[in-house]
C-alpha cells in the first residue's frame, strides 16, 4: 500500500474534554488510514468515541472539548494545524459528512433546494441559477423523482428517506473525496435502510469517494464496509478487513459484539449480551479497558495496558495475542 | 448512473403538497377557526386605519376650545350633543376628535418603540446565544441589572432629567423593553444552535455569520414576532401610564394617555373624559393580544391540521 493511496490518515489522535469532573478521554490515541474509494466502517457501542473522531475529523469539537494531540492528514496538510478560514474550505467541499437524523438535520423554514444550493454556492464559484441546476441534478442523482417539485419544498413535507436522501445530496454536492457518515440509517425503517446503503455504494462507485461509516449496526457494516475498525474506550481494539473480522474476530470485545448479534438460523431462548458497562472516560483503568467485561482475561491484563499487536493486516489490542503473557500469566476469576 | 429502481417504494410518499398555495389557505382557515383571531385582527386594522386617517376622521378640531361646550356629556346622556358624540372635556374640546387623533400618537409610540427594543433586543439576544463565553455573561448581568432597576421609575427619571416628549418617550420604552427580547432570542438562539441541521451546515463548511443569519434567525422570528405583538400593548399601556402622570406627551401634541390625565380631576363630574380613552386603550389593547395569539398559530407550520 503506497501513501498516494491513502485519502486521509489518522494519528494518535487524542481528543479530551476539560469537564468540572475532570478530563473526560473520549478518544485517546486513534489511528487509522482511509485509503481512496473504500469504505472504513468504524464499530462500537455507545459512548466509545466513534463520533468525537469523526468531529475530530472535522475539526468541529466544541468547548470544553479539545484535539490534544495526534495529526489527521489530508493532502499533506495536517487538519489539526491549519487555520480556520482553510478548515472551512475543507468542510463540504473535500470532507462531509451526514448524520443519524434525518429529521432534523435539514433547516425547517428553508426549501431543501435551496438548502443544497447554498452549500454549492459557498465552495464553487457559480451563479444561483447554475447552483439551482446542479442541485435539481443532484436530487436526481440521489433517486428522487420529481426532483423539481422536491427543490421547493419544505423538509417537513418529506419523509425521513426522502430527507436522508436530501442530505446525501448536500454532502456530496462538491464531490467531495471523504464521506463521514455518522449512523446514516439508524433512523430509517428497514426497508429505506437498504436503498440509502445501495445509493452510497452506487454514489461511491461513480465519484470514487471514501466513505467512514460509524454505526453500531454489524449488518450494515458486512454490506458495506471494506475495512472494520473496532473502537472501545476511546480507543482502536481491532482493525482488519472485513472478511477476517466476521470470520475470525481476535478481541474478546469484537467476539462478543458479533455474538450478541442475533442470528436467524441459531435457536437460541436468549440472545447473548456482553456483561457490564463500559468504564468512565475520566478514569481510565490503568490496565486493559476491557478487563473488568472480559470473558478470557488474565491476571496480567488488569495491570499492563495492551498495546496493538498483529500484522498489517489485522490489529488487535489483547494480550491473547502475546504468547509468552498468556504462557507466565493465569486466567483471572 | 440512474438508481430510478429505488424510486417506485417512494412514489406513495411523493404525494407532496405544494406549501406556498397552502400557507395563505391555511392563514385564511385559520383566522376562520379563531375567532378572537379575527376579532383581534380587525380591531387592529380599523384602529391602524384611524390612525393613519386621523386628521380627515376627526369631525373637530382636537385643540379647538370652546368655552360654552365645557363638560358637556356624551350624546345618548341628557343634555349631550348628536355632535359632538362622546361629549367635550373641561376646556369644551371635542373628546371624539381628540381620541381619534390621539391614536396616532400611541401606535406611533407602540411601534416605534417596541422595534427599537426588538432591534436591540434581537442582536444582542443572537450574539449573546451564539457566542456564549464571556459576551453571554456579560449582556445577560446587563440584562440583569436592567430587570432590577423598577421600570416606571428609570423611566421618569430620564423623562425628567431629559424633558418629555415623544422621542424620547419612544426612546425611553424602547430602552426598558429590550431585555425582554434579549432573553427570548438569546433563549432560542441556545437550543437552536445546538439542533442538528446547524451542526450539519457547519459540516459543510459555513460561515458562523450565514449561521447566524441564514439557519438561527429565520427559526427565532416566529416567536419573536409573537412577543412583538404583545410588547406593542405593553408600550401603548406605558405610554398612556407615563403621559398620565404628566411626564409622557406633552400638549398640545394629544395621546390617550394625556386626554385621561386631563379627565383626573373631573371624575366625578364629568367620567367620560377618562373613561373613553380608556376604553380605547383596553380595546386597542386587547385587539393587539387576539391577534399575536393568532399569529403565534400561524407561524407554527407544527400546528398545521
Amino acid at each position: 500500500m503506497t501513501m498516494e493511496n491513502v485519502a486521509l490518515e489518522v494519528k494518535d489522535l487524542k481528543t479530551f474534554f476539560h469537564t468540572e469532573d475532570g478530563v473526560v478521554k473520549a478518544v485517546d490515541g486513534v489511528s487509522f488510514n482511509v485509503n481512496k474509494g473504500e469504505t472504513v466502517a468504524i464499530v462500537g457501542e455507545s459512548g466509545c468515541g466513534k463520533s468525537v473522531t469523526s468531529f475530530s475529523i472535522l475539526r468541529l469539537i466544541k468547548a470544553p472539548g479539545k484535539i490534544e494531540e495526534g495529526s489527521i492528514i489530508f493532502e499533506n496538510k495536517d487538519l489539526t494545524k491549519i487555520k480556520e478560514s482553510q478548515m472551512r474550505d475543507v468542510r463540504g467541499n473535500d470532507i462531509s459528512m451526514i448524520f443519524q437524523e434525518p429529521l432534523t438535520s435539514l433547516n425547517p423554514v428553508f426549501k431543501v433546494g435551496d438548502q443544497i444550493a447554498e452549500t454549492i454556492l459557498l465552495h464553487q464559484d457559480v451563479d444561483k441559477k447554475e447552483a439551482k441546476k446542479k442541485s435539481i441534478e443532484l436530487l436526481k442523482k440521489v433517486g428522487i423523482g420529481r426532483a423539481e417539485q422536491i427543490f421547493n419544498s419544505y423538509p417537513h413535507s418529506l419523509s425521513g428517506g426522502m430527507r436522508q436522501r436530501v442530505m446525501i445530496a448536500m454532502a456530496l454536492s462538491c464531490n467531495p473525496k471523504i464521506l463521514i457518515a455518522d449512523e446514516p440509517t439508524t433512523a430509517l425503517d428497514v426497508s429505506i435502510q437498504a436503498q440509502i446503503l445501495t445509493l452510497m455504494l452506487d454514489l461511491k462507485k461513480e465519484f470514487g469517494t471514501s466513505i467512514i461509516l460509524i454505526t453500531h449496526d454489524l449488518g450494515v457494516v458486512a454490506e458495506m464496509a471494506d475495512k472494520v475498525i473496532v473502537m472501545y474506550a476511546g480507543q482502536v481494539v481491532e482493525e482488519s478487513d472485513v472478511f477476517t473480522l466476521f470470520k475470525n474476530p481476535k478481541h474478546p470485545y469484537t467476539k462478543g459484539l458479533l455474538e450478541s448479534t442475533p442470528k436467524v438460523h441459531e435457536l437460541e431462548d436468549e440472545l447473548k449480551s456482553i456483561p457490564g458497562s463500559v468504564p468512565s472516560a475520566s478514569n481510565w483503568p490503568k490496565g486493559c479497558r476491557f478487563y473488568s467485561r472480559c470473558s478470557m482475561r488474565l491476571n496480567h491484563c488488569n495491570d499492563n495496558a495492551p498495546e496493538l499487536l498483529g500484522d498489517e493486516n489485522h490489529i488487535v489490542r489483547c494480550w491473547l495475542q502475546n504468547e509468552e503473557v498468556v504462557k507466565q500469566s493465569e486466567y483471572a476469576k | 448512473m440512474q438508481i430510478n429502481k429505488i424510486e417506485v417504494s417512494e412514489l406513495v410518499e411523493d404525494s407532496l403538497p405544494e406549501y406556498k398555495k397552502n400557507s395563505v389557505n391555511r392563514m385564511l382557515k385559520l383566522l376562520i377557526k379563531s375567532k378572537t383571531g379575527l376579532i383581534g385582527l380587525v380591531i387592529v386594522l380599523i384602529v391602524t386605519i384611524i390612525g393613519i386617517f386621523a386628521e380627515q376622521l376627526a369631525p373637530f378640531d382636537p385643540n379647538a376650545i370652546n368655552p360654552m361646550l365645557i363638560n358637556k356629556p356624551p350624546a345618548w346622556l341628557e343634555g349631550g350633543e348628536f355632535a359632538h358624540f362622546l361629549g367635550t372635556d373641561n376646556l369644551g374640546r371635542d373628546l371624539l376628535s381628540r381620541i381619534i387623533i390621539g391614536t396616532k400618537v400611541s401606535l406611533i409610540v407602540g411601534v416605534c418603540s417596541i422595534a427599537i427594543a426588538g432591534f436591540i433586543g434581537m442582536i444582542i439576544g443572537l450574539v449573546s446565544g451564539f457566542y456564549g463565553g464571556f459576551i453571554d455573561n456579560f449582556f445577560m448581568r446587563l440584562v440583569d441589572s436592567f430587570l432590577a432597576i423598577p421600570n416606571i421609575l428609570f423611566m421618569l427619571v430620564v423623562l425628567g432629567v431629559f424633558g418629555p416628549g415623544l422621542l424620547t418617550l419612544i426612546l425611553v420604552i424602547g430602552a426598558t423593553q429590550w431585555v425582554t427580547y434579549a432573553r427570548l432570542v438569546r433563549g432560542e438562539v441556545l437550543s437552536i444552535k445546538e439542533r442538528d441541521f446547524v451542526k450539519a451546515s457547519r459540516t459543510l463548511g459555513t460561515k458562523d455569520r450565514t449561521i447566524v443569519f441564514k439557519h438561527i434567525l429565520p427559526n427565532v422570528i416566529s416567536s419573536f414576532i409573537v412577543v412583538s405583538t404583545l410588547s406593542i400593548a405593553t408600550a401603548i399601556l406605558l405610554e398612556a401610564s407615563l403621559s398620565y402622570l404628566g411626564l409622557g406627551i406633552q400638549p398640545p401634541m394629544i395621546s390617550w394617555g394625556g386626554i385621561l390625565e386631563g379627565g383626573r380631576n373631573f371624575l366625578a363630574t364629568a367620567w367620560w373624559i377618562s373613561t373613553f380613552p380608556g376604553i380605547a386603550i383596553t380595546i386597542t389593547v386587547l385587539g393587539i393580544i387576539f391577534l399575536g395569539d393568532w399569529l403565534r398559530d400561524v407561524l407554527d407550520p407544527r400546528l398545521t391540521k
